[in-house]
């Protein structure tokens, strides 16, 4: 009997597997939830955009870090961070985390 | 004495049909004191956090997003050393097992190396690489390779020669007695050094990220330390045992029993 099928008789192997298999389901899911956060408003034909990441908590340093490699941070508030020059082809990448409940454009002196 | 007999006899019949509950169980006593001191005030609460507190912020953590981020993290940059560490540690061992010549032109090499811990490697990594990734993931393949180089040549020794004798005499080529007599007969061994390796690695990981990291559990357990989070520091210790209770036990001795015990290499 194969390593395979011998996993998949067993109860460790099954779970080790449904793990897996949760964790694909949740992958995919973020991919195709990820545009629906993005804004109507930010469609347009520039390059690059400036945009308002909204979470649903107060941002911490690790998450103005992670969004850092896609723009500049020009600050953040209570529920959201704003981030400048950021490019069109990388909105779906900020809109991934499940953490992010949606991306719009920047609040100008807001 | 009855009664702990009883205890017992209930015990063993419960672990026997449910066999999760044996590793689950040795843990109860362990959190039922730990509970007990934290609620009764022994150590300041932010000293000493109960399980209470280490659950709520797990999920903190998790809700926001930096606990799944930062595991993932430690876990590719494991994987990663691992693997580069196999497809090194293996084909070395083979070669220094199989070779009277490469034997004695690696094997004292192999000593003086082992001899440095891998932390020792970081002042100089730091100036070469900076901090960075290849900087954990060469911590973290020198950690696996040398128990799995080790364990290999071991392995390989302890085939019988005979056995690569008389497929010889039967006609196997050279590449078919590696193939079909001396790997599988140093599996075991390579899966105990694959285990210990791992072991090891998972360790070097974390010493590495609280040193070089900027991400991942080690890294994590540290950063709260500056905000003097106790309870953070807990959960990266539960997480890393835990995370590998399950990595040896769900994956790595069930292929060990798939492997070596099943082909009667490994009695116990």
């Amino acid at each position: 009997m194969s390593l395979a099928s011998e996993a998949l008789r067993s109860t460790k192997g099954r779970v080790v597997l449904g793990v897996v298999a949760a964790w694909l389901c949740f992958q995919l899911w973020l991919t195709l939830a990820a545009p629906m956060k993005i804004s109507p408003e930010l469609k347009g034909a520039s390059e690059k955009v400036n945009i308002q990441i909204e979470l649903p908590f107060v941002p911490e340093r690790f998450h103005v870090q992670s969004f850092q490699q896609y723009g500049r941070v020009a600050g953040a508030d209570d529920h959201s961070i704003a981030l400048r020059g950021v490019k069109r082809t990388d909105l779906n990448a900020v809109a991934r985390p499940y953490w992010v409940t949606s991306v719009g454009p920047i609040k100008e002196g807001g | 004495m009855n009664i702990i007999l009883k205890g017992w006899s209930a015990y063993t019949r419960m672990t026997a049909r449910w066999p999760g509950l044996a590793a689950v169980i040795p843990f109860i006593p362990v959190v039922l004191l730990w509970t007990a001191i934290s609620e009764a005030g022994v150590f300041p609460r932010a000293f000493f956090p109960g399980p209470g507190d280490v659950v709520r912020s797990f999920f903190t953590l998790t809700y926001k997003g930096i606990l799944p981020d930062y595991l993932q993290d430690s876990l590719i940059r494991l994987i990663t050393g691992a693997a580069v560490g196999m497809a090194l540690g293996i084909p070395l061992g083979i070669l220094i097992g199989t070779s009277r010549w490469a034997h004695r032109a690696c094997w004292p090499v192999l000593l003086f190396f082992q001899a440095i811990g891998d932390i020792a490697w970081l002042p100089i990594l730091l100036i070469w690489f900076g901090f960075g990734l290849t900087t954990m993931t060469f911590v973290i393949v020198y950690t696996v390779l040398f128990p799995v180089v080790l364990n290999t040549v071991l392995g390989v020794e302890s085939v019988p020669r005979d056995l690569a004798r008389a497929a010889r005499s039967l006609g196997a080529s050279r590449a078919r007695v590696l193939w079909e007599v001396t790997l599988p007969g140093a599996l075991p061994n390579i899966i105990t050094g694959l285990r210990n390796g791992l072991g090891y690695g998972w360790r070097a990981l974390i010493a590495v990220e609280i040193i070089v990291g900027t991400s991942g559990i080690g890294f994590m357990m540290f950063d709260a330390r500056r905000a003097g989070s106790t309870v953070e520091i807990i959960l990266g210790m539960i997480i890393l045992g835990l995370l590998w209770y399950i990595v040896d036990a769900w994956i790595l001795a069930p292929i060990e029993r798939a492997t070596g015990k099943r082909w009667g290499l490994v009695t116990s």
